[in-house]
């Protein structure tokens, strides 16, 4: 592909602000929520204890005997802090926000459905685990659940979408006909199915989503691969001895794609929502994981807690609307129309 | 093209063919019984006069008495008239209370007591027999051997006597297995084909010892033969699938009150053949009994509820009796709400342990789990300190065994007995590990997602001391099935208590290797089974007590269940327009719908309720707790 | 379409065939008596008697996979579903004494009378049964099931229908022991109110609101409502309906609407005087309605403000501008009726979508509508409902097909049906 095509629509789409600040921003708090275990945890960076310094968050697990609690399992920093505040020479460093997502009514000192405060910024749940925490953690969890499962459906859809256009014929009608029946199938019940049998895990179910998702790539790749094979260049590369392996990934390719970079982002949207709805029907990832589509459910179940419900709701929101945000202006510099598309 | 329009051809056809479903019309008004009496049967048949000869034939009885009975049998206060309306989640799956589908809670608590009756019922407070269909019985000195003599004046709703025939073909249709209940078959498969030995003498031979023979054929609910005889079990499956067959209770639903999935009315009858009985003329006052639907909501009920669609409502969450019950009708009184104390067995939940396997074939691991599971501390920081804990198969009852391990939130000894199973260090993510195996002590709950928020808290727990306890949400048929393939580690199951216990079906050893019983945890031990044998054969309830106590003890021993929580009352909120028998629920009922057989209107109250609730006045509000039944049991202890 | 639709049902066949649990597992449940779901505070029903536990005797086990008609391989009972192969129905068991020539049955009632029918035994223990004027009967079969050690027979005697969909008969369910097709009508209709109501509205709006923004084009108002545009399509109809309950279900914030259902309760619904009911229902009706659309919403309106865009920048349009004719006209009826095509052939593969229903909001609203049904139907194992289910979709998609191709025809000049 041309270099300065590339730079051109790279350029159009800096050009784009809102496009360009979506995708600062985002990309901004995906990398930050790789370091969400430093900032929003109940483990503490640091301790100080009788003049040893103790690293926890990178050793995991230290005894709270180790520095003198009488706690049995893990040590209980948040009192530590606050016990060490009077001896002098022992401190703890805790994350900035001090809770885990995971930590509930069992950790002495937390209550359930407790309305946002200063401690718990948006309150508690129905086990009294802290909602802000598990919200930043389903966000990571979310993005990069959608983005596996769109790369993966889309070397899927490449690949099968790709040799259909590209071989045609007989083949072509055949896979045809594949996809319309596996597109008939009930997919809710592919994953009760796979989930009786196996514990859902992150990858399991990205593997079972894609059995289902990567048809609507293939559409689209079938025809750009149709339509590019007619072109004189592929005819050229067959002559110069070229396999057609090499012709479908070498030469095809490059050419077709604009459709995968547009679309990628609305997959990922698409991704992000699947993951919550199945989540919220309890066939998604194995609890505690913390997830929007659970913590929608549990706030649906408590209608009158409007933190549990408001704050999965506006956290997904926010996420696909920069998402949104940053499809618009790809598809933009891609496609130097003058309005907006929405897929 | 040709095919699409093919198909839409056939989609007509789908459709057409739904309209033209003609509807069974057969109207099933009840006809005024006969007052004419059969005067035709001699006494020594079971015919007027019989009562006099009863003793010296062997037959016994049971006489009503103020003192004895007050108001067990409903309460002279009580009035006829007005409409109870309650909400169900689930709609009946069939009106019948025999055969397919029928075994439903719904339908034995209300259509089957409601509008059916049997040869003889019990005492809801002692649980002796008392006649009901059948006025006197005998049992034979083998006690194999029972007979039973129908009450002469006992009718079906179209007018006909109830006769020993009718037993018969009861027992006929129960063992066809082509209702597709074999539950009917395993209970009264214990019986040869009942005689009748007169038009109102029947008998019947059971085919072993068993003192729960006598129970299960005296409180069988009847179909009358007249209906029956035209009918095999096929047939009666698809005609009264969704109307009713004729029945004797007090109540009878219209056909045209059942709306599939909606609703469904009950109406009392004026002339039911047993109105003036000092057993039930106190009883069923309600003109009609509305039970609605409203499906998979609980938050939508409890509105309908407050807005007055619906009268009593059975709250199941702590948390919305704490929280969300109090607001203007029930400060004011206008609404009452109780905990309403009751020898109701709680039943037995908890975490079934799969003892066949790893890592719970290890009573070390077990009680491990039973001392880091901290039930005070859900009770106090979950449910508001609402709950008992459990500490038995029998708790809240006599059967109970008092020096029963009750398991305490103790980690020191978790600890302990963990290091004693092996599981010496924790590895870096905190789990304990073998010391000899490397195996990490990691296992999986399978659970419905309705419970999580029940598990992941003991999650919490077992995991601060190193114990990984895996949630896998599955739905509802897989979860039964991998717990009858006994394909788990552990699982969370409440059973329904028994007035009677029956540990057979759970205890039995050679249950434990077969798949499909409710030996879910697989125990076994060879004193049980003694105890066992001996329990059914037993007919002496002193002895029966220590047997089933014994058993709880050895169980409790074993420990395959870390029981949970344990509630010997029902909470009810209802408004305050009832009038009820001081004891408001039975003693060994204790739930709501004992509102549907005992309670009434009071008018006074309604006027009362109206005129508070247009000028926002004060009515009286009881105290929460409701303790008849706890001061009764005091009073006959002391 | 008729290959797809055998091979979908085929494969969906199959798989149900492998999710754990089914109706007789359900039974075998029952069996196990009181075995419940955990609810806080332990199971809340008790009785007196009980005598459950023990397993399924294999008559038992018999009886039932021959009602559920498990007894047949897979391949067969598909085929008995398409209405290929006589369905076996009835079933009444009898016995044969070794030696027997004949054998008198009851079958139940006909006409109100009481049904017998003679089996004759034939040498090599087949049966024919005669009707009692001595006529083959044409509604009954018999069959051996067993022969018993002392030579008797247990034998059954059956009707066969055939009953599939090719017949227009797609079952009874297992869980509301109805016809399939009289379980599907009421909710059928039901996603079909909410789902006609859903598309006409937002045509409604969306295709006036596109033009809008398209002929102001840049302007405050489409920047504007593009926000809102973009807003709509950031969140899932389904979780939007479960913020608009927070806020106006009572639940925290303002009690305006009610918390669910379709309409009010039969006997409030039935008291109401026409005008009330429309009110009553639009009541309820208003916050299902915003989720349900909310989707169709956003794409709806962009794809009709780009279309329109999209034709205001062709020759033709330039051309008639040349050629002076008004601009209104030329908007109107040149550049709007052409942008509608994209529209118009989407029309059915919306209605397909809406009217499958949407599980999710008919949960959360508590509406007994197609998906929610369908839903249930998964995790009850009710087979009859699920398999009913996918055919209705399909020939709804199919449906849908044809009303795009009517709808393309109308606003396309270059179509005409022949």
């Amino acid at each position: 592909m041309n270099e300065s095509i590339n730079r051109r629509r790279w350029k159009k789409f800096k050009s784009l602000k809102r496009g360009y600040y979506s995708l600062i921003i985002l990309l901004g708090l995906y990398l930050l929520s790789f370091l969400l275990p430093i900032i929003i945890n109940n483990r503490a960076l640091i301790v100080r204890y009788d003049g040893e310094l103790y690293f926890p968050i990178i050793k995991g697990y230290v005894s709270g005997k180790t520095f003198g609690q009488d706690v049995p399992g893990e040590a209980r920093y948040r009192t530590l802090q606050s016990k060490f505040k009077n001896e002098p020479g022992n401190w703890v460093i805790m994350p900035l926000y001090p809770y885990s997502p995971y930590e509930d009514i069992t950790y002495s000192g937390n209550k359930m459905y407790q309305p946002p405060s200063k401690s718990h910024w948006l309150g508690t749940d129905n086990t009294g685990r802290d909602v802000f925490a598990r919200m930043c953690y389903a966000f990571n969890i979310s993005i990069s659940f959608a983005l596996v499962l769109t790369v993966v459906n889309y070397i899927f859809g490449v690949l099968i979408g790709g040799t259909m256009g590209y071989f045609g014929g007989r083949f072509d009608l055949f896979f045809q006909r594949v996809i319309e029946v596996w597109s008939s199938l009930p997919m809710l019940f592919v994953i009760i199915i796979i989930s009786s049998i196996i514990k859902p895990s992150f990858f399991l179910l990205i593997g079972i989503y894609t059995l289902v998702n990567w048809i609507s790539m293939t559409y689209l790749m079938r025809a750009e691969f149709y339509r590019e094979k007619a072109k004189a260049y592929v005819a050229a590369a067959l002559s110069m001895g070229q396999s057609d392996f090499n012709v479908m990934f070498k030469h095809i390719l490059p050419n077709s794609l604009v459709p995968i970079i547009t679309y990628f982002p609305f997959s990922v949207v698409a991704g992000i929502a699947a993951l919550v709805g199945l989540d919220y029907l309890g066939f998604g990832l194995p609890p505690p994981t913390p997830s929007w589509g659970q913590m929608l459910d549990i706030g649906l179940q408590n209608i009158t807690k409007w933190w549990m419900v408001f704050s999965p709701v506006t956290a997904q929101f926010f996420t696909l609307l920069l998402i949104v945000f940053i499809g618009e202006g790809v598809r933009e510099a891609f496609d130097p129309k003058v309005y907006s598309r929405l897929r | 093209m040709k095919m699409k329009i093919y198909l839409l051809g056939l989609a007509c056809v789908l459709f057409i063919s739904c309209g033209g479903d003609g509807k069974n019309n057969k109207k099933m008004t009840p006809q005024k019984s006969e007052s004419k009496k059969d005067q035709s049967t001699s006494a020594k048949d079971g015919g007027y006069g019989f009562e006099d000869l009863a003793e010296g034939l062997g037959f016994q009885t049971y006489k009503w008495s103020k003192e004895k009975d007050g108001t067990y049998f409903g309460d002279p206060k009580a009035k006829k008239g007005g409409t109870l309306n309650y909400i169900h989640s689930l709609f009946p799956r069939t009106m019948r209370i025999i055969g397919q589908n029928s075994s439903q809670v719904l339908n034995s608590r209300t259509i089957a007591s409601l509008c059916y009756e049997s040869l003889l019922s019990q005492h809801p407070t002692t649980l002796d027999f008392i006649p009901k269909l059948a006025t006197h019985w005998h049992i034979s000195d083998d006690k194999m051997k029972f007979k039973f003599r129908i009450n002469p004046d006992a009718r079906w709703w179209d007018g006909m006597p109830v006769t020993a025939e009718d037993v018969v073909a009861t027992w006929d249709l129960r063992m066809d297995e082509t209702i597709l209940s074999p539950f009917e078959q395993m209970t009264y498969g214990k019986f040869e084909r009942p005689v009748a030995e007169s038009k109102y003498i029947v008998s019947v031979k059971a085919n072993t010892v068993n003192w729960r023979n006598f129970l299960y054929f005296a409180i069988m609910k009847l179909h009358p033969n007249h209906i029956l005889k035209e009918l095999d079990g096929t047939a009666f499956l698809e005609e009264y699938a969704f109307s009713m067959i004729p029945g004797t209770g007090p109540y009878f639903i219209p056909e045209e009150n059942i709306k599939n999935q909606e609703s469904y009315t009950f109406e009392r009858r004026e002339d039911y053949w047993d109105k003036d009985s000092p057993f039930s003329q106190h009883m069923f006052n309600f003109d009609k009994i509305k039970v609605s639907v409203v499906k998979d909501n609980d938050a939508l009920q409890f509105e309908k509820f407050k807005k007055g669609e619906q009268d009593i409502f059975n709250v199941v969450r702590s948390r919305r009796w704490i929280e969300e019950t109090d607001f203007e009708a029930t400060q004011k009184g206008w609404m009452k709400k109780q905990r309403i104390f009751s020898e109701k067995p709680a039943g037995t939940s908890g975490y079934y342990f799969n003892m066949r396997e790893w890592p719970f074939n290890d009573k070390r691991i077990r009680y491990a789990f039973c001392y880091l599971y901290d039930r005070e501390k859900m009770n106090r920081e979950m449910y508001y300190n609402e709950y008992g804990m459990m500490n038995s198969l029998y708790s809240g009852t006599v059967y109970e065994n008092p020096n029963n391990n009750k398991f305490k939130y103790n980690p020191e000894k978790a600890v302990q007995l963990l290091k004693e199973a092996g599981y010496t260090s924790r590895n870096s993510d905190g789990w304990l590990v073998h010391e000899k195996t490397g195996r990490v002590l990691s296992f999986t709950i399978i659970t419905q997602k309705t419970s999580a928020y029940m598990i992941t808290p003991v999650q919490q727990m077992l995991k601060e001391y190193g114990m990984d306890m895996q949630i896998q949400f599955i739905d509802y048929n897989t979860m039964i099935k991998n717990v009858n393939a006994r394909n788990f580690n552990v699982c969370m199951l409440a059973y329904s208590g028994l007035i009677y216990p029956n540990p057979e079906s759970s205890l039995r050893s050679t249950l434990a290797d077969q798949d499909d019983n409710n030996n879910v945890w697989g125990f076994k031990s060879d004193r049980v089974d003694e105890l066992l044998d001996e329990y059914d054969i037993c007919f002496d309830q002193k002895r029966r007590i220590e047997i089933i106590q014994e058993i709880d003890g050895i169980f409790n021993e074993v420990h395959p269940i870390a029981f949970s929580i344990a509630r010997n009352y029902s909470r009810m909120m209802w408004w305050d327009k009832f009038g009820y028998p001081d004891w408001m629920l039975s003693r060994y009922v204790g739930e709501y719908w004992d509102a549907f057989y005992y309670w009434w209107i009071d008018d006074e109250k309604v006027d009362r309720l109206d005129d508070a609730m247009q000028n926002g006045k004060q009515l009286p509000i009881m105290p929460i707790d409701m303790k008849y039944w706890p001061a009764y049991l005091l009073e006959l202890a002391s | 379409m008729i290959p797809t639709f055998l091979g979908s049902t085929v494969l969906v066949f199959t798989i149900l065939q492998m999710a754990p649990g089914g109706p007789i597992e359900q039974i075998m449940l029952q069996l196990q008596m009181g075995g419940a779901i955990s609810a806080e505070g332990g199971a809340s029903s008790s009785g007196i008697s009980g005598d459950g536990g023990g397993s399924l005797p294999p008559e038992a086990l018999k009886e039932l996979e021959r009602f559920y008609g498990f007894d047949k391989p897979i391949y067969q009972r598909y085929f008995i579903w398409l209405g290929l192969f006589p369905r076996e129905i009835k079933h009444r068991n009898f016995m044969v004494e070794p030696g027997a020539k004949i054998v008198e049955k009851r079958v139940g009632k006909k006409d109100g009378k009481l049904w017998k029918v003679d089996i004759h035994i034939l040498d090599n223990n087949e049966f024919r049964v005669f009707e009692k004027d001595g006529s083959v009967s044409r509604y009954w079969y018999a069959s051996v099931d067993e022969i018993d050690s002392d030579g008797s027979l247990n034998a059954v005697i059956f009707q066969k229908e055939f009953s599939g969909i090719l017949t227009g008969n797609l079952g009874r369910s297992y869980t509301y022991m109805q016809p399939v097709t009289d379980v599907m009508k009421p909710r059928f209709k039901i996603s079909l109110f909410y789902g006609l109501t859903g598309i006409i509205l937002s045509y409604l709006v969306c295709i006036p609101l596109g033009i809008k923004k398209a002929l102001n084009h840049g302007s405050m108002f489409d920047f504007g409502s593009s926000v809102i545009i973009f807003i709509a399509y950031s969140i899932p109809g389904w979780a939007l309906g479960g913020v608009l309950l927070v806020l106006f279900g009572g639940g925290s914030f303002w009690e305006i609407f009610p918390l669910g259902g379709f309409r009010s309760p039969t006997e409030i619904w039935e008291t109401l005087t026409p005008l009330q009911k429309v009110a009553d229902q639009i009541h309820h009706m208003i916050l299902p309605i915003i989720a349900w659309t909310i989707g169709s919403f956003a794409t709806m309106t962009v794809l009709m403000k780009n279309s329109l865009l999209e034709n205001l920048s062709q020759d033709y349009i330039r051309t008639a501008f040349s050629k002076g004719i008004k601009e209104k006209r030329v908007i109107w009826l040149h550049a709007i009726r052409n942008s509608l095509i994209p529209i118009a052939s989407g029309i059915g593969h919306i209605l397909g979508v809406v009217i499958s229903g949407s599980y999710f909001i008919e949960r959360m609203f508590n509406i007994d509508g197609f998906g929610r049904m369908a839903y249930e139907a998964i995790l009850a194992r009710d087979y009859p409902i699920t398999l009913g289910f996918l055919v209705i979709v399909v020939i709804i998609r199919l449906i849908g097909n044809i009303i795009s191709d009517l709808a393309l025809a109308t606003v396309d000049p270059r179509i005409r049906f022949k």
